[in-house]
């Protein structure tokens, strides 16, 4: 059973469609990146599949649960940090993930405190915090309880390149513990370095999913204007 | 059983009251200190009863016991209604739009226990009101009728009970409700420009108090009986005890299925607006968007911007507090609707109160304003607070209308006027205090509140001496 199976995912504003019929799969263990132009529909692909926003159709099942008809299932079954993570500024971090745990059935949160790099602080408050520990707190937070799958919107920006380091090689160590994670990001260098598989979308349709070790270093960069360079030039029709 | 929002909640208590001081705490009692100092100047209004020197006679005793009876029962329903509805609109904020959504909402939930947490939350939070209400109803006591100042107490706490635990029922019915294909007529009926989704949740506050209406009529006919000596009015002084709790007992189970479908529901409603706002001719329609058209466009249409962008801000992030604007106006109409010469006096007051209550929308706004966006951009401060009082103002009039209608109706249209004209001047010297404190972002609170407050006090005080 794949840990995300998106199935024909369509979001329709008005007239506007914002996805269209996007399908793909991740694997347990898989580390897949999402990539695209601003106003590619990642952002939506992405809140569908978390659960934030309703399809027009299809559907996104987690480890086999239905988001939209088993919301709080397909919650335990994820770990979720949003692009603008909120968090309570008065609890500490600690606190903070300690909460998570109880939503979570769980009580264990150093390995949370260690991905995020957050052991020494975490008993401040998160209202003292940097806009990159906040960040690198809503990231422990989506681990905690090892949820088998990871939903990133693009949470790797804004981390100096120490915690951006760390948290690169947690999220493998998570992916070989045979955790699912799915990376939304602008970072082609991200990509290169730490997916195991590119997914790239323009004007709401997949346009290549591909291996990143059958594509190369350069090719990557390549892959991305030939599709979403052409994708652009064409306008929103491409790539159907 | 354990909580783990309470438990949250009672370390960030503890943390806010370590790092903020006293300040917080203390500010949560404002409202006992303004309605204490505001019932010495509602007496004359709604305690002329107490004015009335008791007889000697048998005959003239009974007659008094009646007048204190039927005073303190009007009373009381009254502040339980209104309290009815400030928590209507309290339980909303807490429930469906408030900050804490957005934060919990990757996390698997224990809806029964959130929902507790947060009926908790709010009671903690606001059980100030039901003690202003007791404060402001004093002279009761001082007059010497200790046990109907007790009663007229409790029924003003039925309101604010009642309004908290139906609350929570009504918002999440609101849920199944917006996706109801059996109420998609009505909602489509009723919901104006809004999208039918955003019907359901707008309505919502209104079906809260209506059903605290309900119970408060109770207990207060309930006073009536107990303070004429029939021990069966205690039935009807614990109706909003029982109507609260057998409204609460859904909660748990409504959360169970629609807490995460609220979320959702919450997208489309915001996605509706957004592709609202794609189109140019849409982008303009918001409430009362209409009312730039009178006025000067100022440099470089500046002033127009302004204002629009006021009305958008306010429509689309306070909207409860805003068409909350008609419910209060009806009570102040409500208050007005009789033909005891007091009438115009009680619809100015209650008027004026929740003339402040609704004004206070400029300082909330002025407190999401972000700061970043102020030091980037060149600003017009001058021409956006005056847009913004303007917002205001035009916000307030559902207040001025709807009192100025009953009174004419049962009153006089010479009696009308004055009050509508006083309600008029309340509103527009508020919006300007609410405008020109809400550049001071979330300090703007204090210094809103306390000249508020002295404007309210002026207003009401000159009326009724």
């Amino acid at each position: 059973m794949s840990a995300i199976t998106v199935s024909g995912l369509r979001k329709e504003y008005g007239r506007v469609v914002a996805v269209h019929e996007v399908s793909f799969s991740v694997e347990p263990g898989e580390l897949v990146a999402l990539i695209g132009h601003n106003g590619a529909g990642k952002s939506t692909t992405i809140k569908m599949l978390t659960g934030q926003l309703l399809p027009t159709a299809g559907s996104v099942h987690l480890a086999g649960v239905d988001v939209v008809k088993q919301p709080g299932e397909a919650r335990e079954k994820l770990g979720y940090v949003p692009e603008d993570p909120h968090l309570y500024d008065y609890l500490s971090c600690r606190e903070f993930l300690e909460l998570v745990a109880s939503l979570r059935g769980q009580a264990e949160i150093d390995h949370a405190l260690e991905l995020a790099g957050l052991g020494e602080d975490a008993d401040r408050l998160i209202r003292e915090y940097s806009q990159g520990m906040r960040r690198r707190t809503a990231l422990a937070a989506a681990v905690v309880g090892k949820p088998p799958v990871l939903v990133l919107d693009e949470a790797l920006n804004g981390l100096d390149p120490p915690s951006a380091s760390r948290v690169k090689a947690g999220l493998r160590g998570l992916c070989d513990g045979g955790c699912a994670v799915l990376l939304s990001t602008h970072v082609l260098d991200t990509v290169e370095r730490l997916a195991d598989r590119v997914i790239m979308l323009a004007h709401g349709r997949v346009v290549a999913d591909e291996r990143v070790s059958e594509i190369g270093s350069e090719g990557l960069e390549r892959l991305f204007l030939e599709r979403i360079g052409a994708s652009h030039q064409a306008g929103p029709g491409a790539g159907a | 059983m354990d909580n783990p929002y309470r438990r949250a909640w009672a370390r960030r208590r503890a943390h806010e009251r370590e790092h903020a001081g006293l300040g917080p705490g203390l500010r949560r009692w404002l409202p006992v200190l303004g309605l204490g100092a505001a019932g010495p100047l509602l007496k004359p209004v709604f305690m002329a009863w107490l004015a009335e020197p008791a007889g000697g006679s048998l005959l003239e005793l009974a007659a008094d016991s009646t007048r204190v009876s039927d005073g303190v029962a009007g009373l009381g329903l009254r502040l339980g209604m209104l309290l009815a509805g400030v928590m209507s609109l309290v339980t909303y904020t807490a429930l469906v739009r408030g900050p804490e959504r957005a934060i919990l909402d990757p996390f698997p939930a224990q809806p029964r226990a959130l929902v507790h947490y947060l009926a908790l939350r709010c009671a903690w939070e606001r059980v100030s009101l039901p003690v202003g209400a007791a404060a402001m109803l004093l002279p009761v006591l001082f007059a010497g009728h200790p046990l109907a100042w007790a009663l007229g107490s409790l029924v003003a706490a039925g309101g604010w009970l009642v309004g908290l635990l139906a609350g929570f029922t009504v918002h999440l019915g609101s849920v199944w409700a917006a996706e109801s294909p059996a109420l998609a007529g009505i909602l489509n009926l009723l919901r104006g420009q809004n999208p039918k989704l955003q019907a359901a949740l707008i309505y919502g506050p209104g079906v809260a108090l209506a059903v605290g209406t309900a119970a408060v009529f109770l207990a207060s006919e309930g006073v009536r009986l107990v303070l004429a000596g029939q021990p069966v009015g205690v039935v009807g002084l614990l109706a909003p005890v029982g109507i609260g709790l057998l409204s609460f007992l859904p909660a748990g189970a409504l959360a169970e299925r629609y807490h995460f479908r609220t979320t959702l529901l919450l997208a489309e409603v915001d996605g509706a607006y957004a592709q609202a706002e794609q189109d140019p001719e849409q982008a303009r329609r918001v409430y009362l968007d209409w009312i730039v058209r009178l006025f000067p466009a100022g440099p470089h249409g500046a002033f127009h911007l302004e204002l629009l962008k006021e009305l958008r801000h306010g429509w689309r992030g306070l909207r409860s507090w805003i068409t909350g604007a008609w419910g209060l106006g009806g009570l102040a109409a409500l208050a007005g609707w009789s033909s005891d010469p007091q009438a115009s006096a009680r619809a100015l007051v209650i008027g004026a109160a929740c003339l402040l209550a609704i004004a206070s929308v400029g300082v909330r706004i002025g407190s999401r304003d972000p700061l970043w966006l102020d030091q980037a951009l060149p600003q017009r401060p001058r021409i956006r607070l005056s847009a913004r009082a303007v917002a205001i103002f035009g916000w307030l009039q559902p207040i001025v209308l709807l009192p100025f209608l009953s009174l004419a109706l049962r009153q006089s249209l010479s009696q009308a006027l004055v009050t509508a004209g006083s309600l008029e001047l309340a509103a527009l010297l508020l919006a300007a205090i609410s405008a020109g404190f809400s550049s001071l972002r979330g300090r703007g609170w204090a210094p809103y509140l306390l000249s508020g407050l002295a404007l309210w006090a002026v207003l009401v005080g000159g009326s009724v001496f």
